[in-house]
């Protein structure tokens, strides 16, 4: 496996990581009402949607490298 | 006398010599974090107090994402260096490398200060099983960040000259570098959400 198809797999997991984060902020957003977990649940969502669009584009810009 | 297989691929495994020998001492490193991991599943598992261990260690949530984007930033900058070596840009490779150890550094910061204050609060290793367990699981990790910091110094520095002699192999590297790197890295995101958030 190449550094590029670990990089891809490595992002993937963080933005599990930050979707994760996003849900489990926005829980506790809902049960105790507190709005800096607002807060954290939508910087969390946010920094998922960032790191798909950065792979989106790091993936064009390694297109020609092989995933070996 | 020449080494075969160190920038092309070996018709056998694939892969060139450097990234197969990294990725055998990585399946290494996967055992070993891997028994750390269930040794702190068991731990946890057969504890009653470890829900009232974890709220007295209080860990910093604020310094674990902090170190979380750190890490995940690192990793965008060595892919980032990596892709400049393969477009002959060693100006911009210095920069992105130099700012992946320069994060690192920032890492092994923020976590002098956390052991810092959990020493300073009287939470040491001895003081109950979920802080033995976040010692040593946080400790290993940072061993290996400091690892990491040490050979991409290397890399950086006196091991640079090898981009005017022999590029790819020097970018083969960079790569096998890279990899150690992000599994580094996935160790931490999966480190963060079980030490800080569970």
């Amino acid at each position: 496996m190449s550094l590029k198809a670990f990089h891809l797999f490595f992002i993937a997991t963080s933005v599990l990581l930050a979707v994760g984060l996003g849900i489990m902020t926005l829980q506790d957003f809902l049960e105790r009402h507190a709005m800096a977990q607002l807060g954290w649940s939508l910087l969390s969502f946010v920094a998922a949607l960032a790191l798909i669009l950065y792979a989106t584009r790091i993936l064009k810009k390694l297109k020609h490298v092989g995933f070996l | 006398m020449d080494i075969p297989y160190i920038v092309h691929a070996r018709p056998d495994t694939g892969v060139n010599n450097g990234k197969l020998g990294v990725w055998l001492f990585l399946a290494s490193e996967v055992m070993l974090f891997g028994a750390l991991f269930s040794t702190y599943v068991f731990l946890r598992v057969g504890a009653s107090d470890w829900h009232t261990w974890h709220s007295e260690a209080g860990l910093s949530i604020p310094i674990g994402t902090t170190n979380t984007i750190v890490l995940i930033t690192s990793s965008i900058t060595m892919v980032m260096a990596w892709a400049s070596l393969m477009m002959k840009e060693f100006g911009k490779f210095r920069l992105y490398f130099g700012l992946t150890i320069a994060l690192a550094l920032v890492f092994m910061l923020f976590k002098a200060i956390e052991y810092n204050a959990k020493f300073s609060h009287g939470h040491f290793p001895g003081t109950n099983n979920f802080l033995a367990i976040y010692y040593v699981l946080t400790g290993l990790h940072a061993l290996h960040i400091l690892g990491g910091i040490i050979v991409n110094s290397y890399l950086i520095g006196p091991g640079a000259k090898l981009w005017r002699t022999n590029a790819a192999q020097f970018t083969c590297r960079i790569e096998a570098a890279g990899l150690y790197w992000h599994f580094v890295d996935l160790v931490w995101i999966f480190l963060f959400p079980t030490l800080y958030l569970l």
